[in-house]
């Protein structure tokens, strides 16, 4: 992993880059008619939480394709490749002009 | 103390906010951007990004040889990341007040959505030992 960062670092293509703690801990918030914060514990029947992220900036699909796989053989037990699953998302600039 | 706060919306959700009144959707972004422009002053903002449609969203894994294998979007989801914002506060509760401040953006109508924002801590690196392999 933190190879992973120093080379997209080199290459320019690293744009942020988080770990998140562990699930135990999350919340889900509401706004309530108040609109005070109603806090509820994580939902049970979630099975997969967000565990960190990168974001790239990179020239096409195919390329950030190549890192998120790159991320997902990231060595687990006994050095076993993990092969987890990495969602791939476009992130935009901004809000769509016809939006504003 | 940083935290993120993660928007999360249904599959059809980019399609059903296309679909608002012109007026409600220009209100709904003006409150985005008069919150994340709040948090600018108040000096608490990290990041913030928007996701585009989760109907482009693939998932990735590494095959055998290490090179990507490409898949769409699993069809059991339903909820996809819409968007989150990174904020640097002084305690958990602040963290929370920030999210109810987003839950409440505008719908349709002007009515508060009250939508479900996940609340994470962000860790500053990684922990020393252990990891979410390991434990």
């Amino acid at each position: 992993m933190k190879n992973l960062k120093k080379d997209l670092r080199e290459s320019g293509e690293l744009v942020a880059a988080e770990g998140l703690s562990f699930p135990d801990q999350a919340k889900l918030v509401r706004a309530g008619k108040d609109a005070a914060p109603i806090t509820d514990g994580v939902f049970p029947e979630s099975k997969e939480f967000l565990a960190g992220f990168w974001i790239v900036d990179v020239e096409t699909p195919e390329r950030a394709y190549e890192i998120a796989a790159r991320i997902s053989a990231a060595p687990g037990l006994g050095g076993t490749p993990l092969n987890m699953p990495i969602e791939v998302r476009q992130v935009m600039s901004g809000p769509p002009e016809e939006f504003l | 103390m940083k935290y993120i706060l993660m928007m999360h919306c249904p599959r059809t959700g980019y399609d059903t906010f296309g679909a608002w009144p012109k007026k409600d959707i220009e209100a709904h972004m003006a409150f985005m951007l008069a919150f994340n422009k709040a948090l600018r002053e108040s000096g608490e903002w990290v990041s913030g990004e928007g996701l585009a449609d989760p109907k482009q969203a693939k998932i990735v894994r590494a095959g055998k040889d290490g090179l990507p294998i490409t898949d769409g979007v699993f069809p059991e989801s339903k909820e996809f990341l819409a968007g989150y914002w990174i904020v640097d506060v002084a305690s958990p509760d602040r963290a929370d007040a920030l999210a109810a401040k987003a839950s409440a953006a505008p719908g349709p109508g002007g009515a508060p959505m009250n939508m479900p924002i996940e609340v994470r801590q962000v860790m500053s690196g990684p922990p020393e030992q252990n990891s979410c392999n390991e434990s």
